[in-house]
């Protein structure tokens, strides 16, 4: 078995054509124009094989032998029974094979992706404690009152019966200290928020939106069904994993597919939080009825929102983190107009 | 198998070097094939995440180590020395650190405000650090490369030129980039011979002026383009709303004005990154071209603004169809652009250089500053 390369100098371009071989008493040797070395046991250091790129051995005085043989280096290094990791280079080489499990490994990822990273991340949210969720709602609304709220300037009997409503609903629901507080959002205009922790913000924007504030009511169990399944905390823990699978699949951080990806993540991250609003909607039907009101309250709510003919949004929905309103009031009217 | 890289001669006898003094044109060459790369490739991803993220040490070094190795100089490849276990540690450093620092700044917020400044005085540190990892453990014709930066210098030109170009709408950017280019290329030795390169000030002008041209003709026609698009949201959708009376909608205000905005907001991302691509390849031209390696070597570079820019888009846009599946061909074919539009101008013997180090320390900087995203701009 011979082996033909080039023998370095240590750490110098200098280099002679050289053959590296099983002498007939099974000794290793290694063959110059001008000598022939006797290589006793464990003397050489190889490098591992990357597919065909030129393989390596070390001599112990500093010498590199070089080879581009890497099959004739492989047999070699069989029969004197050393193991140089061609396990990961026989498994690089096993390309039909790879790519079925490629296409196996993939379609798992986007399964894990798609429910794995909310299924961990909604587990690692249930572990968060309330007084943590609380103190992060609080960070939240000091931000949100620092940049874009004012002090709320709703009529104290309009105030007196959402306080009402709100009362009734959070005591039929599993978050009985869930709090209202009201806000003035001329930047964010007509709209409710639920805050992680039990805050729910009510805006006068909204409050102005309709006659009776009473309607809102079906708003009021919306944002409580988000309070109750702890929507805000599991979309950030959610986010959080997705970007961290993101990193781990396509290896090196700062790589262009790294940022497309994480574009796509984004847009999954928003379809996490239509799943969100369906729930919600869903819940505040319940918890409506369970006081004793119309629960098609919430979809009269949006359609004075969206207008008298009842046109979806113009944005498309999978750029949106609400579902299309029009799905939204069939879902809660059941199709049928109120 | 072959025995021997089929462009040069296999015969390398001990004999005298041929035609010692005449300045010799020695093509860079690369004789990697995608197929290959792919079953490396797929074969990191699946033990990176089987190993949840341990593999990924040793994937960085197989790839580098492929990609090196199929890299040839006449008939010499390139190598590529760090171990796993070397990047492993590097990496779980930096993770450490990153993972307690942030930790630290969320419960004293006093302490973050500390933390950024201590940053920004570690990048410069943080480069040169990485610049000299990398090099040490390249060589070519088992000769090392080593990198000799100066901390201020890299303070200068990475953290306050920067800025200085920022002030000046990028009207200064060549300024920085020919700093740059000076700075890396100038801290290179190849087994003790230093390297330098002058980039001319005009010809990186040129290329950005081009480069702007390039910009605004992605702006102006893209959206366009996107505007065509069914799925894509365009003011065209914006004027069937209008029609209806009521602009009310559960959303606020601000989305309908992204809605507005998105396809332009995207062209010109989509122009900013063109551009960056274009002039990115202008600049290696001239960096690599004005470079000298001591014993009056020089180096040419013939890379096409235009076919570059479309050489790496297609590739991401193809890689991003196929769910990445394929990366390792786009990856494969950009860099073999790059190589072969390299060329070496030997002047005589290549058989003279010695390696001046022998290890390459910590692979931290250049692990923290790859996780922080932390570059020179400068490729070769």
């Amino acid at each position: 078995m011979e082996l033909r390369g080039r023998l370095f100098a240590p750490r110098a371009s200098a280099h002679q054509p050289a053959t590296l071989f099983l002498a007939a008493d099974s000794t290793l040797r290694l063959r110059t124009a001008d000598a022939e070395t006797l290589l006793p046991p464990g003397s050489l250091a190889w490098s591992s094989r990357v597919d065909s790129i030129p393989r390596r051995a070390t001599l112990p005085d500093g010498q590199v032998f070089e080879t581009l043989d890497n099959d004739s280096a492989d047999a070699l290094l069989r029969t004197l029974g050393t193991t140089s990791t061609t396990w990961v280079s026989r498994l690089e080489r096993m390309r039909t094979r790879l790519l079925v499990l490629a296409v196996l490994t993939f379609a798992i990822s986007m399964a894990g992706i798609r429910w794995g990273v909310p299924a961990a991340a909604d587990i690692a949210a249930r572990w968060v404690p309330d007084s943590v969720a609380q103190t992060m709602g609080d960070g939240v609304l000091s931000t949100l009152d620092r940049l874009v709220f004012n002090p709320s300037k709703a009529k104290p009997e309009d105030v007196a019966k959402l306080d009402a409503v709100f009362q009734k609903l959070a005591a039929a629901s599993d978050m009985p200290q869930a709090r209202l507080l009201y806000r003035a959002s001329p930047r964010l205009g007509a709209n409710a928020f639920a805050l992680p922790g039990n805050t729910v913000i009510m805006t006068d924007e909204l409050i102005d939106l309709v006659d009776d504030p009473t309607v809102l009511a079906g708003v009021l169990a919306h944002e409580i069904g988000h309070l109750e399944y702890r929507h805000s905390l599991r979309r950030v823990a959610r986010a959080a994993g997705l970007a961290a699978v993101i990193m781990l699949i396509t290896g090196e951080p700062g790589d262009m597919l790294h940022d497309v990806t994480a574009m796509g993540a984004g847009v999954l991250d928003l379809s996490y939080s239509r799943q969100f609003e369906r729930q919600a909607d869903a819940r505040a039907t319940e918890l409506m009825t369970a006081i004793g009101r119309d629960p098609q309250e919430l979809a009269i709510v949006l359609e004075k929102l969206v207008g008298p003919d009842g046109r979806t949004s113009a944005f498309p929905e999978w750029l949106s983190s609400h579902p299309a309103p029009g799905e939204r009031i069939e879902a809660l009217t059941g199709g049928k107009r109120p | 198998m072959a025995e021997s890289y089929p462009d040069i001669m296999p015969t390398n006898t001990g004999a005298a070097p041929q035609a010692a003094t005449a300045q010799r044109v020695v093509p860079m060459m690369f004789h990697g094939k995608a197929g290959a790369y792919f079953g490396i490739w797929i074969v990191n991803v699946l033990l990176t995440i089987l190993t949840l993220g341990i593999w990924s040490a040793w994937a960085k070094v197989r790839t580098n180590r492929w990609f090196y190795g199929h890299t040839v100089l006449d008939g010499h490849a390139f190598e590529y020395h760090a171990t796993g276990w070397q990047i492993l540690r590097g990496r779980l450093l930096a993770v450490l650190i990153i993972a307690l620092t942030t930790v630290a700044g969320m419960f004293l917020p006093l302490l973050d405000l500390v933390m950024i400044v201590a940053f920004l005085f570690a990048v410069p540190w943080i480069i040169n650090a990485g610049l000299r990892f990398t090099a040490r453990v390249t060589s070519w014709r088992n000769v090392r490369f080593d990198f000799v930066g100066s901390y201020w210098r890299a303070m200068g030109i990475f953290c306050l030129m920067p800025i200085a170009v920022m002030f000046t709408l990028g009207l200064l950017a060549p300024v920085g980039t020919r700093m740059a280019g000076r700075y890396v290329v100038g801290g290179y030795r190849f087994g003790g011979a230093q390297c330098s390169s002058e980039p001319r000030l005009g010809k990186l002008y040129k290329a950005l002026g081009l480069s702007v041209l390039l910009f605004l003709g992605v702006c102006l026609l893209l959206p366009v383009v996107l505007g065509l698009l069914p799925f894509v949201p365009s003011p065209l959708g914006l004027l069937g709303l209008l029609q209806t009376s009521h602009l009310g909608s559960l959303e606020n205000n601000q989305e309908l004005l992204m809605m507005m905005l998105f396809p332009l907001i995207l062209s010109f991302y989509a122009a900013i990154f063109v551009a960056a691509l274009f002039y990115g390849a202008h600049v290696r031209n001239e960096v690599v071209g004005q470079m000298r390696i001591e014993g009056g070597h020089g180096m040419r570079s013939t890379l096409s603004g235009l076919r570059y820019t479309w050489t790496a888009m297609s590739g991401w846009i193809a890689a991003l169809f196929t769910l990445g599946l394929l990366y390792p061909w786009a990856k494969v074919r950009l860099y073999r652009y790059h190589v072969t539009n390299t060329t070496l101008l030997a002047n005589g013997d290549l058989d003279g250089f010695v390696s001046t180090h022998a290890s390459a320390n910590s692979s931290f900087g250049s692990e923290f500053g790859q996780l922080e995203g932390i570059s020179t701009g400068i490729t070769f």
